[in-house]
């Protein structure tokens, strides 16, 4: 899938063909809309044939042109809408929002009016998110794929509980709170003791070691509450879908997928990555940080292609939104090199015809192609050329996220900087576990961050492809090689994982300290771990993976084969990290010999040469082989 | 006083990236620093527990800030110097809980954002007052809040109903941004970017000649235009960031900025600030051969309001406001040295 944005809501219906033809010249051979509940609900009817709202013309000429279809259902679908994407009586209805401790409705600030925060357990607000998601489903039934052009459904907030970490900011709607207290029933007695205090507004209390428990517990609460209310979702439109005669979306025979995206927040999205992408198959990334923190753009690129069984790049810039700093970054392309090179298999491309409240684009209002466009149009050809995105990279090492660590860390800076801190900080790519005491080490301190981040910069040092793992996703994990920031309390799910790859005989590396207890239940842990490791250094890496330390071509230099279902290569992804811009030939030393590699997007195909500068993603191709006799 | 379905757009990166440059890089020798360059020092029980930089993320508290007492607005102002930042906040989560109960409590969801944002400023300033909430500089404490009432009022005379107002800045290479506001029914209801005009081609150092096709271009495409600045960006710069005093004038004499339309109240507006920006050149020029002190006597503000009583002109929007907006960016010029 190789889409482009094209806000069907922002043009007149006759102006779409020709938008749509642009958008295929380029080399999208599909096209991405979100598909705005506010657009289409005025709060007296429901309709997707008015002027301005034509989601059935739109979805016409998208069969009419050739071209597949990627629709963002929401409810929350951004695209800088007033209310995001929220209609007016949804977006200021006191009775169905997230509340806070005293009563009062949890507020939005955001221009040019401010709206509330949807409660995801209220009951009111899922029934009617629910009939938002069956009234368009009703409408997309005849143009699923493979008889229409919908390939991808994508449903879910665009961010999470509207940017507030649900560990420090706890739902205190009533229907929020009858479902806590249901679950903390349900919960074992261990497990209840420890996660749950009498109250939400217990956690994370004061910061000590009970408080950051409850705080835990109340982060897997809220999100496996989200999780849930994204089911009832994929429920509805399921439901609507088979009734036709189309295959349900992911079901078997049909072509189309099912899934939910995560905002780029590094390690520390609002909701697990594990948590949706058990939930879901397709798992998209809105690959769109803060530009100057692209290491938080770069870990949720791993975060989603180590974790979800179908990883999507489902938002990758082309222009930039008007509220953010311009990227400073001289290649517009970046981005997109970047979610290539991680695995992502599909990418959807914001914007490619330009909008109100956005910035640039591949084309513009009246479809004249921006500045940098001929460069996208060379990369999106190549990938269409080439079978990069049917590619797999295949990481020598995961580096597995505990997620209940992530919590407790939202916990503790909750109380440090004050509750809508936690999910702010993420937000911006300050890495809110960066904020604690590197010498704790309880899941509220900061010991098992230093340690991941320590252990991250040692792969990125031997030039290892490795992923990032969260511990509550579905995927097994094959890298021979599994880091695991351990403490003395330790989640289930990161233990599980532990021990299934000691059973496959893959090497594994823990630290700083030994595991001892279950966190959840308090249970001991039975011996049989390893040993803990204070420093994951280079060197032990290397030892553990069976290489050398300083291998050649170069340290920093990131080299990550991407593998057809057949093994055959399909690519390779060189990132460069050291400082030094390094020669190709160097780069490609020992990669692959048999095979002679091109530039992705090069259209002839000459052998790639030149450099992989310093802070680059280079994308390469097996170059052409000759023709096999008939 | 904007509009819920606000309209943006025709913005090209470019221009943008040249906007935000401007905003946020002033020139070299400007008494106003690099506004990205900011500290925020979280406090704990009024205390310094840790500090993000927002260039360089969380870092560690340096040992010469103590951390077993409440901040003070002195070790701040150590703390942004030492970090070369242009400003630093220090808060903590009372004053966190403070602005979040505030932002709840101004919620209204018939109004618009100016009428839910207000009141914010009267929360931060009872944060700064409780010893929640500290800034350095220090540059607004003792600026009354207006009301919405009033904030709308200076607006209307801004910009008045259906009219539109132009702000463009020109490089060596041509256009280097502009920008069109339109108010419809009170409220911004449109910015649009140069490209909205259809295309006007800006030639260099020949920008000037451009300026009445725009103007044209944007009455007809557009709501009449009531003001427009047109600036050879540099100069520009110079008179934002304050890097010299009496640029601005200047720039009016020699057509380095050319206001068109000039609307009655920015021409009052701009008479008085010239008047008040010869006083303050006079003084610095007698200080030069002033061994008695002489110049420090003479009072500029005093100067000022002379000139606007002989005049019999009246600052308009100070009037409305409570304060006198020039004599903020004034002090905001000072930045550095506060």
């Amino acid at each position: 899938m190789i889409a482009a944005s094209l806000h069907y809501f922002r043009r007149r219906t006759d102006s779409v063909p020709e938008a749509l033809a642009a958008l295929r010249r380029l080399g999208a051979d599909a096209v991405e809309s979100p598909v705005p509940w506010s657009v289409h609900d005025d709060g007296r009817r429901v309709a997707f044939d008015d002027d301005g709202a034509h989601l059935v013309a739109f979805l016409e000429a998208t069969a009419k042109a050739g071209l597949g279809a990627v629709l963002r259902l929401g409810p929350v679908v951004g695209a800088d809408l007033t209310g995001l994407g929220l209609p007016r009586h949804v977006a200021s209805d006191r009775e169905l929002a997230a509340r806070g401790p005293d009563g009062a409705a949890r507020v939005v600030p955001l221009p040019p009016r401010w709206f509330l925060a949807p409660s995801y357990d209220s009951r009111t607000y899922r029934a009617r998110s629910c009939a938002w998601i069956a009234a368009v489903a009703e409408v997309v039934r005849p143009f699923l794929a493979p008889g229409g052009p919908v390939r991808n459904v994508l449903i879910g907030d665009l961010w999470p509980f509207a940017g507030r970490s649900p560990v420090g900011s706890p739902d205190f709607n009533p229907d929020a709170l009858a479902a806590w207290e249901a679950a903390r029933d349900a919960a074992p007695p261990g497990e209840r003791a420890r996660m749950f205090g009498t109250a939400p507004a217990d956690a994370p209390g004061d910061g000590g070691p009970a408080g950051i428990l409850a705080g835990i517990g109340l982060g897997r609460f809220a999100e496996r509450g989200y999780a849930a209310w994204l089911q009832a979702l994929a429920g509805t439109a399921a439901a609507a879908w088979p009734a036709a005669g189309s295959p349900a979306p992911g079901g078997a025979g049909s072509s189309a997928a099912l899934g939910t995206t995560l905002p780029a927040a590094g390690i520390f999205p609002p909701v697990g990555a594990g948590l949706i992408g058990r939930a879901f198959d397709a798992v998209g990334l809105d690959a769109l940080a803060a530009p100057a923190r692209p290491a938080t753009l770069e870990r949720a690129l791993r975060l989603v292609a180590g974790t979800a069984r179908r990883p999507l790049a489902s938002f990758v810039a082309a222009g930039a939104p008007i509220w953010l700093p311009p990227a400073s970054s001289s290649d517009p392309l970046h981005e997109l090199r970047a979610c290539l090179a991680a695995g992502l298999g599909g990418v959807v491309l914001s914007m490619g015809v330009g909008r109100d409240r956005w910035s640039g684009g591949l084309l513009d209002e009246s479809l004249r192609e921006h500045e940098s466009a001929h460069r996208f149009r060379r990369l999106l050809h190549g990938l269409g050329r080439s079978s990069w995105l049917r590619g797999r990279r295949r990481p020598s090492a995961a580096l597995l996220v505990p997620r209940d660590y992530v919590r407790g860390a939202l916990a503790a800076s909750a109380v440090l900087a004050g509750a809508p801190a936690a999910g702010l900080a993420a937000a911006f790519g300050f890495d809110p576990a960066s904020a604690l005491d590197h010498a704790d080490e309880s899941p509220g301190g900061g010991a098992w961050w230093r340690w991941l981040e320590t252990a991250e910069a040692a792969l990125q040092e031997l030039g290892v492809p490795y992923d990032l793992v969260d511990d509550e996703g579905p995927a097994a994990i094959e890298a021979p090689l599994l880091l695991v920031p351990t403490l003395a309390d330790a989640p289930r799910a990161t233990l599980d994982r532990i021990r299934a790859q000691l059973a496959r005989g893959a090497a594994v590396i823990v630290g700083p300290s030994t595991p001892c207890r279950e966190l959840a239940s308090g249970d001991n842990v039975p011996a049989g771990l390893p040993a803990p490791v204070a420093v994951p250094t280079a060197a032990l890496l290397a030892a553990a993976l069976g290489a050398a330390h300083s291998p050649p071509p170069a340290p920093r230099l990131e080299r990550s084969v991407l593998l057809d279902d057949a093994g055959a290569a399909v690519g390779l992804a060189l990132v460069n990290r050291s400082p030094r811009e390094l020669p190709l030939g160097l780069a490609l030393d020992g990669v692959e010999p048999s095979l002679s590699w091109s530039d992705l997007d090069e259209p002839g195909c000459a052998a790639a040469a030149g450099t992989v500068p310093p802070g680059s993603v280079r994308l390469l191709v097996p170059g052409a082989r000759p023709k096999e006799a008939p | 006083m904007i509009a819920a379905d606000l309209r943006i757009d025709h913005l090209r990166p470019e221009e943008l990236a040249a906007a935000w440059r401007f905003a946020t890089e002033p020139p070299a020798g400007s008494r106003i620093g690099d506004v990205r360059r900011g500290l925020v020092l979280v406090l704990r029980e009024r205390r310094p527990a840790v500090l993000a930089d927002l260039a360089d993320g969380f870092v560690p508290l340096p040992p010469w800030l103590p951390r077993d007492r409440p901040l003070d607005a002195a070790a701040l102002r150590r703390l942004r110097r030492e970090r070369g930042a242009t400003w630093a906040l220090a808060a903590g989560a009372d004053a966190v809980r403070r602005l979040d109960e505030a932002v709840a409590a101004a919620f209204d969801p018939a109004a618009d954002l100016l009428a839910c944002a207000l009141p914010l400023a009267q929360a931060v300033r009872e944060a700064r007052l409780a010893g929640e909430l500290l800034f350095s500089p220090s540059l607004l404490d003792d600026l009354p809040i207006p009301s919405v009432a009033s904030v709308r009022s200076a607006f209307d005379l801004v910009l008045p109903d259906d009219r539109s107002a132009l702000l463009y800045a020109f490089g060596a290479h041509g256009l280097s941004f502009g920008f069109i506001v339109e108010k419809r029914q009170g409220v911004v209801a449109r910015v649009a970017g140069h490209d909205a005009l259809g295309g006007i081609a800006v030639r260099g150092a020949h920008w000037k000649a451009a300026v009445p096709r725009i103007l044209a271009e944007a009455g007809s495409r557009f709501a009449p235009p009531a003001v427009g600045v047109f600036a050879d960006e540099s100069v520009l710069r110079g008179i934002v960031f304050g890097s010299e005093g009496v640029a601005l004038p200047r720039a009016l004499a020699t057509r380095d900025v050319i206001v068109d339309p000039l609307p009655a109240w920015l021409g009052v507006l701009l008479g008085l600030d010239t008047a008040a920006k010869a006083a303050g050149t006079a003084r610095s020029l007698l200080r030069r051969f002033d061994p008695l002190g002489l110049a420090d006597r003479l009072d500029v503000g005093r100067i000022a309001g002379e000139v606007q009583r002989r005049l019999g002109a009246e600052n308009p929007l100070a009037r409305v406001l409570g304060f006198d907006p020039l004599a903020v960016l004034s002090r905001l010029q000072q930045w550095r040295e506060l």
